[in-house]
């Protein structure tokens, strides 16, 4: 057999990116956040990482991660002393030795320039401190982790809705899918049923996972059943004329309804029904709020895509609709979405640094880069407080936007 | 046409029952107790049972929370359970949905769960000076953007083109409230800068001279304005630069050419002219995203506006005036998209109705 030559795929998405300086630029950039976050405990703590104390070694940062997971208990070598207090035989500091939250109250709005009080061989708050001498920089390093996880999370989740709805809406359109007025009817009441079942099992179960599960299986089993009936109804009283489902339309018009309120009031009235934000509730609001314009464009995508001739052709082959949508057309138009997303990162990054930035959204303890902002406006000579924070927020919109601009202007 | 404009306009009520069932959801669903707030507020400790009970019904009544929630409710047992197959029960029109979703559409927004006033009160001042700024910054937009989209359309790919372009893209990047922090610091506070004031609207009462208070709060708005303003500008911008490159590539720009016309009566005369009706129907888009964009503007300088009610109302625990903005914003849009594409259509009466509808 004859070996078919590799052919170099020099139109894959990365390489767009390499060719362009301003390309290379933004990836740089993403990489360096990226890498910021994963390691911001390691880079920025205000344990060591790694100390022998009267002859015992600990490994405290480890330690607090196996605590987190539950398989070790929090080790201390002196309960009586802050870890920068305590006197190592043998000590690795990070690079920064404070956290986020870390207070040095010998050094209370310090600017960058100016000197400050610190034990010999600790960090010198190299881009200023904060009130309660709470460092900047680390501040900054563990901001970043709830900016990219924030952005990167409730991209994730407004891409599955996104993709779904859009898909459905663009390749189904308003007549593709047709099912009999008998299905219609007996769905209508079962469906509500089976919320209704659902609602009321809820108060059998204590966990919430229980009460989801519990509660949407019984949804899923009773539209499936309705939906089984039905179809046995159908050819017993051979039943054959049908209905179209505007399915776009509808869709579309859902899209509509959450575009019309305006972003930020939207946050600010689901915010409203929260009684504890966390990170993971924000992350879940601004996912909810945020996929309608990947469904926009996801949309425009299947409605081109199901007019060329391989989606025809798997038609013509006698493949299902359902299966033609998701092994010919689904996968296709899955990278062009890429680029919605880009600039989805870029405006749920704006959100969330926005959103705390009012103290709305993330708990006390979180530091984020809009919260440190928002210390600025407290004291308008700290201008350190505004500059450093405000440039993250700035370079990591700018990397995002740009990754979305170039992608997009290279597939046109 | 006009049946496309007729489904359009039909269009709109469905979307604003399905919005307004959204906001009462989230509404119903907000945590607090308004009443037990208002009953330990004028708490009387010598009052009687049954004058506490009618207090009570007279701040439900107030509140317009004595009616049931929706149409229809679930009827529970008597043990408190709810039964296997629902029981449903009909509530008439008299339930809350009902007569929020219809007080609202007459202009009566309900009651503060902060003051017990009227809602109506607060919104309508806080409404004008939202539109003032916002409609303010857009004009200012237009007339920076209009030359800058036309003369780099006119030259695509020339210096001119490619230097506006990335400026407007890094302006793109950075953040509003980052810039707006910056400004307040810079040039509103006694440390660096003192040239505008760091908030409000106005310092001098209603008993000075008109034109003494017109350059008060024009002053006052300067900052805001220029945040708002600048959000916008990009844009703007590119729209107008893709219209006029769509238009600067037909024939009758040939034409005029062969005609021997100058280049600036073609460039403004017979190319901008004709992209000049999309860029004003985009007015109508543009003002509802301003006005959400500017929201967190209004709460940096303390601007009485919408968005700055709303957060206001947020820490107050004031729901009724929480929604009613959210709903206000929302219709805002839903006409402002509505009479962009009616107009849009009225100018291209090509466009059908399949392609314009979503």
């Amino acid at each position: 057999m004859e070996k078919i030559p590799e052919i170099e795929n020099t139109n894959s998405y990365f390489n767009i990116l390499k060719r362009s300086s301003s390309g290379r630029i933004s990836l740089a950039i993403i990489i360096m956040f990226f890498m910021v976050a994963i390691f911001a405990d390691f880079i920025s703590n205000e344990k060591p990482i790694y100390c022998v104390h009267e002859g015992e070694t600990y490994y405290p940062i480890f330690n607090s991660y196996a605590n987190g997971l539950g398989i070790a208990d929090l080790q201390h070598p002196d309960y009586t002393k802050e870890w920068r207090d305590i006197k190592f035989e043998k000590v690795w500091w990070p690079v920064l030795p404070y956290s986020g939250y870390t207070a040095d109250l010998k050094n209370i709005f310090k600017s960058p320039f100016e000197k400050k009080t610190v034990i010999k061989g600790f960090g010198n708050h190299p881009l200023g401190s904060s009130a309660l001498g709470k460092d900047v920089l680390a501040g900054i390093v563990h901001g970043t982790r709830v900016a990219l996880l924030v952005g990167i999370c409730s991209m994730i989740i407004a891409a599955l809705f996104g993709i779904f709805f859009g898909g459905l809406a663009g390749y189904f359109g308003d007549d593709k899918v047709k099912i009999s007025w008998l299905h219609i009817c007996l769905l209508m009441p079962f469906s509500l049923l089976g919320s209704y079942w659902a609602y009321i099992s809820s108060y059998h179960f204590d966990s919430a996972f229980l009460q989801l599960f519990f509660g949407k299986s019984i949804l899923f089993f009773s539209i499936f059943f309705s939906m089984a009936f039905a179809e046995r109804l159908c050819i017993i009283l051979k039943i054959k004329k049908n209905i179209a489902l505007p399915l776009d339309l509808l869709i579309m018009r859902l899209i509509e309804v959450i575009n019309s309120i305006p972003g930020l009031l939207l946050l600010f009235a689901l915010l409203a029904i929260i009684d504890t934000p966390s990170v993971l509730t924000l992350i879940i609001i601004i996912g909810l709020v945020r996929w309608t314009s990947i469904a926009r464009f996801m949309r425009a995508e299947m409605l081109k895509l199901r007019e060329i001739a391989f989606v025809q052709s798997a038609k013509v082959l006698g493949l299902s609709s359902l299966r033609t949508f998701l092994s010919h057309a689904l996968p296709n138009a899955l990278t062009p979405v890429l680029i919605t997303i880009a600039f989805g990162i870029a405006s749920a990054i704006l959100i969330e640094a926005s959103l705390s930035f009012l103290s709305l959204g993330v708990s006390d303890e979180t530091m984020t880069w809009g919260k440190m902002l928002s210390y600025a406006r407290q004291k308008p000579s700290a201008w350190w407080l505004a500059i450093f924070p405000g440039l993250a927020i700035f370079f990591c919109v700018y990397a995002f936007n740009n990754l979305g601009e170039i992608l997009g202007q290279k597939r046109n | 046409m006009l049946r496309y404009i007729l489904l359009r306009i039909f269009y709109f009520i469905p979307t604003l029952i399905g919005i307004s069932l959204v906001v009462f959801l989230l509404s119903s669903n907000t945590p607090g107790d308004p009443i037990e707030k208002f009953m330990i507020e004028d708490l009387d400790s010598f009052e009687s049972f049954e004058s506490r009970q009618k207090r009570r019904s007279e701040i439900l009544k107030d509140l317009k929370l004595d009616q049931p929630v929706f149409y229809f409710g679930l009827n529970k047992n008597e043990d408190g359970s709810y039964p296997i197959f629902p029981n449903l029960k009909w509530n008439g029109l008299k339930n809350q949905y009902h007569s929020w979703f219809f007080g609202f559409l007459k202009g009566d927004f309900g009651n503060s769960y902060f003051d017990r006033q009227p809602v109506t009160n607060r919104i309508w001042s806080a409404l004008q000076w939202t539109f003032l700024i916002n409609i303010l910054s857009i004009l200012l937009a237009y007339l920076i953007a209009i030359p800058i989209g036309v003369f780099s359309a006119n030259k695509v790919g020339s210096r001119f083109d490619k230097v506006t372009g990335f400026i407007l893209y890094i302006i793109y990047a950075i953040p509003a409230f980052w810039l707006a922090t910056l400004l307040i610091m810079f040039f509103a506070s006694s440390d660096w800068l003192y040239w505008f004031p760091a908030g409000g609207v106005r310092s001098l009462d209603d008993g000075f001279p008109f034109w003494q208070r017109f350059r008060d709060v024009s002053w006052h708005l300067v900052l805001p304005i220029f945040c708002i303003t600048y959000v916008a500008l990009t844009f703007i911008a590119r729209q107008v630069r893709a219209s006029m490159i769509d238009n600067l590539n037909q024939d009758y720009i040939k034409t005029a050419y062969a005609k021997g016309l100058d280049k600036n009566v073609v460039l403004w005369k017979h190319g901008f002219r004709n992209s000049l009706f999309p860029l004003l129907t985009m007015f109508a888009n543009i003002l509802p995203a301003t006005i959400g964009g500017s929201v967190i503007i209004e709460i940096i300088f303390s601007i009485p506006g919408m968005g700055r009610l709303a957060y206001e109302g947020l820490f107050q625990q004031d729901w009724p005036l929480v929604f009613t903005i959210t709903m206000l914003g929302a219709i805002l849009s839903l006409i402002g998209n509505l009479i962009a594409d009616i107009s849009y259509t009225l100018a291209d009466p090509r466009v059908s109705f399949s392609k314009r509808v979503n």
